[in-house]
């Protein structure tokens, strides 16, 4: 492994030299006077004497003071070009000043020699930001802004290179002459751009290395103890590493330009010359004009595709829900998702644990590890969900499958037997798809720094990458999110049906047993009555000595039968004796809601309302299940009743209840629907109606029963503004019982 | 003496006619009443007799009508008729009043038998 530690250590920003293609004067703001001087004054600027505490004028035959008043150059800012001058035997240099704590640094470099006119440098950054303008995708935004600039500087690679999460660099997009090699998707580790670096380059946006080969020109003039900060010097001499990085590669000149977006560095246009290239002013400016636009459209364009990330993530989310919602049992239907579940979470496996069961897809390591893997995720499942791109450091256990599975994203819903989905993906290195070194071997590199090149390089970052996953992006992780949410919301509204479904299934049960003991009583009616006419006829024929035998043999056999009946109606009550009623005191509020969870099935659809006027302290003494059963009869009776005939006007069904004389409670249910014929009025209770729906209704003979078991009485009045009103009356029972 | 009056009150006709009928074939006088409150209003409650009542019935029901003759001083015999499996689940103690029980359906026979051992004692 490379130790580049040295590296982060090392001073950047105060090299104390300048690379010698230039000149570096540092005065002092007030009398222009030459404190600390770099470079060859003499070869540049025809000046054979020690610059150091001369005048500026005296060198470059300008007074600087002028030129900085027009340029308007003021503390803090960035460089600014203040025109050029013409040495006697040299050639053109641009001069660029910027102050700092009351010293002014002047930089002098050679001008742009074929120099194009303004228009036409113009033009071209033009059409370079067009061109940059129309691509629709992030690598073809990067690729042209490669390409432009390339066309402008004339260097033979020009590479984009983006960090990623962890700070290492991939480069996405190159434009390159035939001589060279490509470093398309080469991967940097971190540790090659270190943190100072990193730091440097969003303050300043442009390095540029005309020769690699240059022999640094020390700062002359400052005392020992002073270290010039030169963060903003074009000149500014680089670290020694990062040279013989570039000697290795067979590089003779680079240039690199920050992409910076939302303030912070996204990545560099990095170039590379493999012969030295000097990158005059206006073209560095031109460059960095380029890159700002490209920067600005990356910003879009990353916004844009996570948007549209967004939208595909959730329409996929939309129809994963939708299949799982449909279903009975969605545990069943969630374990043959798979093939959808890995194209919502781009991944290379997925698991799925529900009731316990385990399926999988996709590259999954065995059951156990399976197993294990759920049990981990599911102990250390919070809001948000577990996600991890380094599952060994976390697990040691994965350790014996890392290839496999470095990265995981996990789901857990539900606390007992819960349903998890896990997402994983192998180690980094299995992903990419480099092609190999892509410099031309030929530089021997000496034993000490074989180990500065990309192939190391390379290898580092491989290292650093050993046994994790490429991360899961902002937009996976709210996706997983959101998917554990809707399912939850299918977990309960399943489970709320089950319950539901439930209640009516035991609802119904009891109102067989009621209805059985409904039967029987109502049986005793007529049986009682069979049983005096039999038993009447017997002594008419008994007083009649004329009498038919036969006759009286019939009879007998009638009054045989009729006993029958009667033990069979005995046996019966004794039968369901078990679901007689149990009495309790009960508040009349509650069982009024509970009935009304099911008897107002439908309400809502049927564009009724309703209005419960129930006192919370009113408690009656009633067998909760069958008291719930009379008003959800009379519920339903009224829910058809409107519906039945479509009232103009608001239809409300109306529950209520008060405490009449002698103690007892009367409930009342009213709707607004047609009302009671009056043929009907009287047999209302009386005849043993079977309900018309199959459902949850049980008849209103069967409600008399239960209200006068409990020792209340029930009757039916027609409202005068239209409707019906049922009620009936209840012991009232003390707080306590 | 005018004989002792049996009387049936039940809300359904037909069985205070069908009680009634075999009553009388068996020889005995019977009144029948429609309601516990005609019968509290129109008949002799103070004669001597038996009254069979329907525990069940609207209005003021078969207990209500026992109470209020007890509260009336009536001396009658009452035999509380119910269709339901058990009387003595009342926890009001209104059935200490009552002279018996019998459960519909009932059988013939001992009704008959019980009444005129009602009607017997001076």
């Amino acid at each position: 492994m490379v130790d580049l530690e040295g590296c982060e250590r090392e001073p950047i920003r105060v090299p104390g030299a300048i690379q010698p293609h230039g000149l570096l004067l540092v005065l002092d703001a007030g009398s222009e006077r030459v404190l600390a001087a770099a470079g060859d004054a003499a070869a540049l600027l025809d000046f054979h004497e020690d610059p150091v505490d001369r005048l500026f004028s005296d060198l470059a035959g300008a007074p600087l003071l002028d030129l900085a008043r027009e340029a308007g150059l003021s503390a803090g800012q960035e460089p600014l070009f203040l025109g050029s001058i013409l040495p006697h035997h040299g050639v053109e240099l641009d001069i660029l000043a910027h102050e700092r704590a009351g010293r002014v640094m002047v930089e002098l470099e050679p001008s742009l020699q074929d120099r194009p006119s303004a228009a036409r440098l113009l033009a071209k950054v033009r059409s370079g930001v067009a061109a940059i303008k129309t691509k629709q995708t992030l690598e073809a935004a990067c690729e042209t802004g490669a390409e432009v600039i390339r066309s402008l500087s004339g260097h033979d690679r020009v590479m984009v290179y983006q960090f990623m999460p962890d700070s290492a660099g991939k480069v996405i997009a190159e434009s390159r002459t035939e001589a060279v090699g490509s470093f398309l998707n080469h991967y940097f580790p971190a540790s090659d751009i270190p943190p100072q670096a990193r730091e440097l380059y969003v303050q300043n946006l442009i390095r540029v290395i005309p020769d690699v080969s240059y022999l640094p020109a020390p700062l002359v003039g400052l005392p020992a103890a002073e270290l010039l900060d030169m963060s903003d010097c074009a000149l500014r001499s680089v670290s020694p590493l990062h040279i013989q990085y570039m000697e290795n590669m067979g590089v003779a000149s680079s240039m690199s330009v920050s992409i910076i977006v939302g303030d912070a560095l996204w990545g560099l246009v990095a170039c590379h010359g493999t012969a030295p290239n000097l990158v005059p002013y206006e073209m560095r400016e031109a460059c960095k004009h380029i890159v700002a636009f490209l920067s600005q459209k990356i910003e879009t364009l990353v916004a844009s595709e996570q948007s549209a990330e967004a939208n595909l993530l959730a329409s996929r989310r939309e129809g994963l829900l939708g299949s799982l919602a449909r279903s009975e049992s969605f545990e069943m239907v969630l374990r043959r998702q798979l093939h959808e579940l890995m194209q919502y979470i781009p991944c290379t496996g997925v698991i799925v644990s529900s009731d316990g069961i385990l399926t999988a897809a996709g590259t999954v390591p065995n059951l156990h590890q399976c197993r294990e893997l759920c049990t981990f995720a599911r102990d250390h499942d919070n809001s948000p969900p577990f996600a991890t791109h380094d599952i060994s450091s976390l697990m040691p256990a994965s350790k014996a499958y890392t290839g496999l599975v470095s990265g995981v994203l996990a789901i857990t819903v539900g606390a007992e037997l819960p349903v998890q989905i896990l997402w994983l993906r192998p180690e980094y290195a299995e992903t990419i798809q480099w092609a190999g070194p892509p410099h031309k071997s030929g530089t021997a590199a000496s034993a000490g720094n074989a180990l500065l090149t990309p192939r190391s390089s390379f290898e580092t970052w491989l290292e650093t990458v050993g046994g994790r996953s490429e991360h899961w992006s902002l937009a996976q992780l709210a996706a997983a999110q959101r998917l554990r949410d809707g399912i939850e919301r299918i977990q309960v509204r399943q489970r709320l049906s089950r319950l539901q479904a439930e209640v009516i299934h035991i609802s119904r049960v009891s109102a067989m047993g009621t209805m059985a003991s409904a039967i029987a009583h109502e049986l005793n009616q007529p049986l009682t009555i069979v049983h005096n006419y039999v038993g009447a006829l017997s002594r008419m024929l008994g007083q009649n000595e004329n009498a038919d035998p036969e006759v009286s043999d019939v009879l007998r056999r009638i009054s045989e039968q009729s006993l029958r009946a009667g033990a069979i109606v005995r046996h019966l009550r004794q039968l369901v004796s078990g679901s007689s009623m149990t009495l309790a005191s009960h508040n009349v509020r509650d069982l009024v809601e509970s009935a009304c969870s099911l008897g107002l099935l439908g309400l809502a659809q049927l564009g009724i309302q309703s209005a419960i006027r129930v006192a919370d302290d009113l408690r009656v003494l009633a067998d909760p299940v069958q008291i719930q059963q009379v008003l959800i009869n009379l519920m339903k009776n009224s829910l058809e009743a409107i519906a039945s005939t479509p009232n103009p006007g608001p239809q409300i069904l109306t529950i209520e209840a008060q405490r009449v004389r002698n103690n007892f409670v009367e409930i009342s249910v009213s709707d607004t629907g047609p009302g009671i014929p009056e043929a009907v009025q009287n047999r209302l209770f009386s005849a043993f109606n079977s309900s018309k729906d199959a459902g949850l209704g049980i008849g209103l003979s069967i409600c008399r029963t239960i209200v006068e078991a409990h020792g209340g009485s029930i009757r039916a009045e027609a409202v005068p503004a239209g409707g019906a009103n049922f009620r009936f009356t209840l012991q009232e029972a003390p707080e306590h019982g | 003496m005018a004989d002792p009056i049996v009387h049936i009150v039940d809300d359904e006709p037909d069985i205070c006619l069908s009680t009634a009928l075999v009553l009388r074939l068996s020889g005995l006088t019977c009144a029948t009443w429609s309601s516990g409150v005609t019968f509290l209003e129109e008949a002799d409650i103070h004669a001597w007799g038996c009254a069979i009542i329907d525990v069940r019935m609207p209005g003021i029901d078969g207990f209500a009508t026992l109470k209020a003759l007890r509260e009336r001083g009536s001396q009658l015999s009452v035999i509380m008729a119910s269709g339901h499996g058990d009387l003595s689940g009342r926890s009001d103690g209104q059935n200490a009043s009552a002279t018996d029980f019998i459960t519909k359906p009932y059988d013939v026979e001992r009704l008959v038998a019980r009444v005129r051992e009602l009607l017997a004692k001076p």
